[in-house]
């Protein structure tokens, strides 16, 4: 027995940044023009480093390599992480796995968000910022309503809250829709979700939200594991279950409504890192968030090569990607996992 | 150090009164038992102790109020079953018990890591450390359980019917190492029991609590009496004193039910 225990061991940090490495390489290489490894190294070290490439990139290429492949790689590993990490904190809280990012209305809110832009023809520039709205007020509705209920601060009476915010949203969204029959297309297109950028627009768009949300999720991963004794037992060791609870929700509702807001309801990447994860390296969040960040970014930066690539010149919707690979792949995970989910 | 003084705990649900105005002392290395039929407010008791439920009233510790993370610092609690989380290492678990000792942002020190390796030997879990815990015997599951209220460091240690579901070896394994807890660290416990000779062995202090009122605080053998016992729990049992003094409670067959039973034949 080692004396730090319950530390996160350096070889699953270094496996997993290792795959977030390949992911970049392949997602910034793959494309209708190809660039090649050689190619890359040799961009990055010019720019990055000041060394002169032996074969420079024209400038078609320098163009395609970092306003358009990079700045969409990065966004991909963002929303990735972000909707992972999410995933993990949500699941801690609710002391659920089959939990998600999604839950208490943030999918239910951005959606309506984003429809209210689209169906009524506002700048398509501000879609972000009525989804990410939008869905800030259908978790915070949730909380409100929660709260108001007899059995308090529960996870369970907030979980009751959320799906009934969620179907509200939900049936006024179906209804503008409904209304606006020419803009179903535009609203189902984004419902399913996309990683198109503009430059690197995007990324600086969601990076500080992200990024806050993280921390605060980074620092807060013990707590999730005390949380796994119930409210009792944790409020007896010491811990401010309901704070906990506040803090971790408006955190995960945070980096969730940046990254929705920017790419669209990607399904299930924040239930499908941290369980293939959990089957990895057990059930601590110790372990758990630091690597679904890393490892949500690695899968959604690869699942957007698929959908990128399957269909050239269309580009299929990730959200499609995520769900046809990630269900096939979780199912097979499963039942050649002995252990338990 | 830990003298616990209960002031008149109140406890009130939705209009009902589960503990009523219930004082008493706990002085530093005792060890005190509450008995009492089902739905006693045994457990309620605890949890308002705990400050866990809402009560009117006080507990003081050495004198002072506290609450939050200091009282976490100071009580340890092993509820009736405590949870185990499945997936979670034992080493895990026990280092959950640092809890009270870090700061929201804060990390384990070597201080912290040492607690729990020491708490781990003392409860000999060495060979169990990397164990699921949902995995683990009834036995098993209480001395980890134990483990962590040792690493937590707590001065004061309230067990929830810790002998619940244990077979008679386990009963005695486990009573055997919360004595010998109290006595090298000068704990104070505060437990809940339902097995009276268990209780009556074990306790310096055996309190008797019906209706949320404490009907009787004594030694064992003043409150593990026959007629107290049947009248509180309407059970006929008779007491008996062994060559070293320990009490043994033994239920006697009802007279009235077997009598009525062969009547009917």
């Amino acid at each position: 027995m080692t004396s730090h225990p319950s530390r996160l061991p350096a070889r699953w940090v270094v496996t997993a940044s290792a795959l977030v490495a390949i992911a970049a390489a392949v997602g910034v290489m793959v494309g209708p023009a190809s660039l090649t490894v050689g190619n890359i190294i040799g961009a990055v070290g010019d720019r990055w480093l000041g060394i002169e490439a032996t074969v420079p990139l024209t400038p078609a290429q320098d163009a395609i390599l970092w306003d358009i492949r990079l700045p969409r790689v990065v966004l991909g590993m963002i929303v990735g992480g972000g909707l992972a990490v999410s995933g993990a904190a949500y699941q801690g809280v609710f002391r659920n796995p089959l939990a998600d990012p999604f839950l208490l209305g943030v999918a239910a809110g951005a959606g309506l968000g984003a429809t209210i832009g689209i169906v009524f023809g506002l700048d398509r520039a501000l879609l972000p910022l009525l989804a990410f709205v939008g869905a800030v007020a259908g978790v915070s509705a949730a909380y409100l309503l929660g709260f108001s209920l007899r059995t308090g601060r529960s996870a369970g009476a907030l979980l009751l809250a959320g799906v009934a915010v969620a179907a509200f949203l939900t049936a006024v969204q179906t209804y503008l829709q409904q209304l606006n029959s020419d803009a179903l297309r535009d609203v189902y297109s984004w419902i399913l979700g996309r990683l198109s950028t503009t430059g690197w627009r995007e990324v600086v768009l969601v990076l500080p939200y992200v990024a806050i949300g993280i921390a605060v999720l980074l620092a807060s991963r013990r707590w999730l594991d005390v949380l796994a004794l119930g409210d009792e037992e944790a409020s007896a060791l010491g811990l401010d279950v309901g704070k906990t609870r506040t803090v971790v929700i408006a955190a995960a509702t945070l980096v969730t409504a940046a990254s929705v807001a920017v790419s669209g309801l990607i399904a299930f990447v924040g239930i499908i890192v941290p369980h293939i994860l959990r089957l990895l390296v057990g059930t601590s969040y110790r372990r758990l968030i630091p690597l679904s960040i890393l490892g949500g970014g690695a899968f959604l930066a690869l699942a957007d090569v698929l959908a990128r690539s399957i269909q050239q010149p269309a580009e299929l919707p990730i959200g499609v990607v995520t769900a046809f690979i990630g269900a096939p792949f979780f199912a097979l995970v499963l039942r050649t996992s002995g252990r338990q989910p | 150090m830990s003298h616990l003084s209960a002031q008149g705990i109140t406890v009130e649900v939705d209009g009902r009164v589960l503990v009523d105005s219930f004082a008493f002392d706990a002085p530093t290395g005792s060890w005190t038992t509450i008995i009492g039929p089902n739905g006693a407010g045994k457990t309620t008791l605890i949890r308002a102790m705990l400050g866990l439920v809402r009560y009117s009233g006080g507990v003081l510790l050495d004198g002072r109020s506290v609450n939050g993370r200091a009282l976490a610092r100071r009580v340890a609690y092993v509820p009736q079953r405590p949870e185990r989380p499945p997936g979670m290492r034992v080493v895990d678990y026990v280092t959950l018990g640092r809890t009270p000792h870090l700061g929201y942002f804060g990390r384990e020190s070597e201080r912290d890591w040492a607690a729990v390796n020491e708490a781990l030997a003392v409860m000999d879990l060495g060979e169990l450390a990397a164990r699921d815990v949902a995995s683990l015997s009834g036995g098993e599951a209480q001395r980890v359980a134990l483990a962590r209220a040792v690493a937590q460091e707590a001065t004061l240690l309230i067990l929830d019917e810790p002998t619940t579901g244990l077979d008679i070896g386990r009963q005695q394994e486990v009573m055997a190492l919360i004595d010998g807890l109290r006595r090298a660290r000068s704990l104070t416990v505060i437990a809940t029991m339902h097995d009276l000779t268990i209780a009556a062995q074990v306790s310096d202090v055996v309190m008797l609590m019906n209706g949320g009122r404490l009907i009787h605080r004594g030694s064992a053998g003043d409150v593990v009496t026959p007629d107290l016992i049947g009248e509180h729990y309407g059970a006929e049992v008779a007491v008996i004193t062994d060559e070293d003094g320990h009490l043994h409670v033994i239920p006697k067959r009802s007279g009235t039910a077997g009598r009525s039973m062969m009547e009917q034949r």
